[in-house]
């Protein structure tokens, strides 16, 4: 769906009013959604929501949270176009995305929120899967760092027999790892 | 299966059969998960709603054969069949209240409910009687892993399950155990349980009672943070502190009986004459009235009334249960007519 405003981007922000007893709907790109000034209202927002649960938390924690810069306030996140700000007042993200779109604020955000930022439970098998493979990728690439390493001081100590045999193994590696 | 299946019966919750079932009324486990390549609710469109509702729904029937899964849309039920969910703790009320497509799956013994579109996409309960939460896990995390085999579900290594309030990411998950603490209510020593409790960051709140202060002596305990520690490690949390509260609650019940045995059995005695005598009850008075009893009934001061019986009632006194019953619509004096003469029948059953 294009932008309703300008006709030329993508609409990532979708707006829906519903007061007065009746629905408006806007389609916005992030830029045009931004220079209106927009806050998203969803009409599944909910105002108790935050009575349940851990909420109560975290209007304090946003309250103690010194604030960042304008600009960084004002960064939104590319999928859905939920700005940081927005985030602060009501506490909800936009999407998935959003988590990755402000990495280093939900880090810290979530470390005061649960006194921790790392999972530890449950892995979706078919996120388990990637996960493995990142685990091999690291050690892999840690592996490799060390052959190098020995690669160098082998030249350094100019012993050459032992420098071919690491260059050899480093090319094993790198064309196994380029098979997978 | 129709609601009105469910209406004869307490669930299997209420049946007062769990361990420590006469302390701690049920366990429950609830789960948070989001469908990755949404949007979450907070900016999602009525179209993708939609969507994701018509979507979830068909995998939730075809994948959860084994609980005899049903589904049914909110906006098809009418106010009192909602709120029925609602006093069932099969749905919340932030669900009941809602806008849009939403709906919920309800295993056939309403032990495991499947939320779609309440605050995440997807809110899975686990509901076992007594202190049961591992039960509950099991349950829900046998549902969990099923729905994930057609389901993608957003996560991250990092974050674990996206949620859409950073409150619940991680696990997403909440255990809760609801206790009845009648005698450290009296003795005015629930205090130390909300100071004991906070202090390994575990949350306390009253069950039925709008904000906290609680009607009918229940409490509720639960998790609250949600990331860094495994489903498994929160659960022992709070199975640990649980016997030390039920401990405590022993402990004060003995000592008044041994101190103030007329005290403690006039308030029983008292209670349960009031029930069963009474021609007009609120649902809050009936709450405190039940409460005593149960506690009574516990203690064995009364002996002719069962636990299940009391529990069963707790429930069928609620609002949209009695207007189920009387396949009607009333107002409030009208419920407190018809309240109070349901709680004499059944009372007078047991004799
Ligand atoms: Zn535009
Ligand atoms: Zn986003």
């Amino acid at each position: 769906m294009l932008c309703e405003l300008c006709n030329k981007s993508e609409a990532v922000v979708h707006l829906v009013d519903v007061s007065n007893n009746s629905r408006a709907e806007k389609h916005l790109c992030k830029d045009c959604a931004a220079s209106q000034g927009a806050t998203i209202k969803s009409h599944m927002q909910k105002s108790s929501s935050s009575t349940k649960d851990a909420g109560d938390v975290l209007p304090e924690i946003f309250q103690n949270l010194s604030a960042t810069s304008g600009a960084a306030e004002a960064e939104a996140c590319g999928q859905c176009g939920t700005t940081y700000r927005q985030f602060r007042s009501s506490g909800k993200f936009g999407c998935p995305e959003c988590y990755v779109e402000f990495n280093v604020k939900v880090s810290d955000l979530l470390e005061k929120i649960h006194s921790r930022c790392e999972h530890t439970g449950k892995v979706p098998s078919t996120a388990s899967d990637d996960l493995a493979q990142q685990k091999e990728l690291q050690t892999q690439q840690k592996r490799l760092q060390g052959l190098y390493a020995d690669l160098d001081k082998a030249v350094n100590d100019e012993d050459y027999e032992r420098a071919a045999e690491l260059r050899d193994e480093i090319q094993r590696m790198q064309e196994g790892a380029a098979e997978a | 299966m129709e609601l009105s299946d469910l209406q004869t019966s307490p669930g299997e919750w209420l049946g007062g059969t769990g361990p420590e079932a006469d302390i701690v009324i049920s366990s429950r486990i609830r789960l948070a998960r989001n469908l990755a390549g949404y949007p979450f609710l907070s900016t999602a469109n009525e179209q993708q709603l939609g969507e994701l509702e018509r979507m979830v729904r068909e995998r939730l029937l075809n994948t959860c054969r084994a609980e005899g899964m049903s589904y049914f849309s909110l906006p098809s039920l009418g106010p009192i069949d909602r709120q029925f969910l609602v006093e069932r703790h099969l749905i919340s009320r932030e669900l009941a209240s809602g806008k849009g497509a939403r709906g919920v799956g309800l295993a056939v013994d309403e032990t495991v409910s499947i939320m779609v579109n309440e605050e995440d996409h997807l809110r899975i309960q686990g509901l076992c009687s007594g202190l049961q939460l591992r039960e509950a896990w099991e349950r829900v995390d046998a549902v969990d892993t099923r729905l994930e085999s057609c389901l993608e579900f957003a996560f991250s290594p990092q974050f674990g399950y996206l949620t859409i309030c950073p409150t619940n990411a991680g696990t997403g998950l909440r255990a809760s155990v609801m206790l009845h603490l009648p005698a450290l209510v009296m003795t005015k020593q629930i205090n130390k349980v909300f100071q004991a409790v906070a202090k390994i960051s575990l949350i306390v709140r009253g069950l039925y009672g709008e904000g906290t202060q609680a009607s009918g002596d229940f409490y509720q305990i639960s998790n609250q943070s949600t990331l860094g520690k495994s489903e498994t490690d929160v659960i022992e949390l709070i199975e640990n502190v649980i016997p030390k509260i039920i401990g405590f609650e022993k402990t004060v019940r003995t000592n008044l009986m041994q101190q103030k045995r007329e005290v403690m059995e006039d308030k029983v005695w008292r209670a349960y004459g009031m029930l069963k005598h009474a021609r007009m009850i609120t649902s809050e008075e009936t709450m405190d009235l039940l409460s005593a009893v149960r506690m009574g009934v516990s203690l064995g001061i009364i002996q002719e009334v069962k636990m299940d019986a009391i529990n069963e009632l707790f429930l069928f006194t609620q609002p949209a249960h009695l207007q189920k019953q009387k396949e009607t619509q009333l107002d409030e004096t009208e419920r407190d007519v018809v309240r109070a003469s349901y709680i004499r029948k059944r009372l007078q059953q047991s004799d």
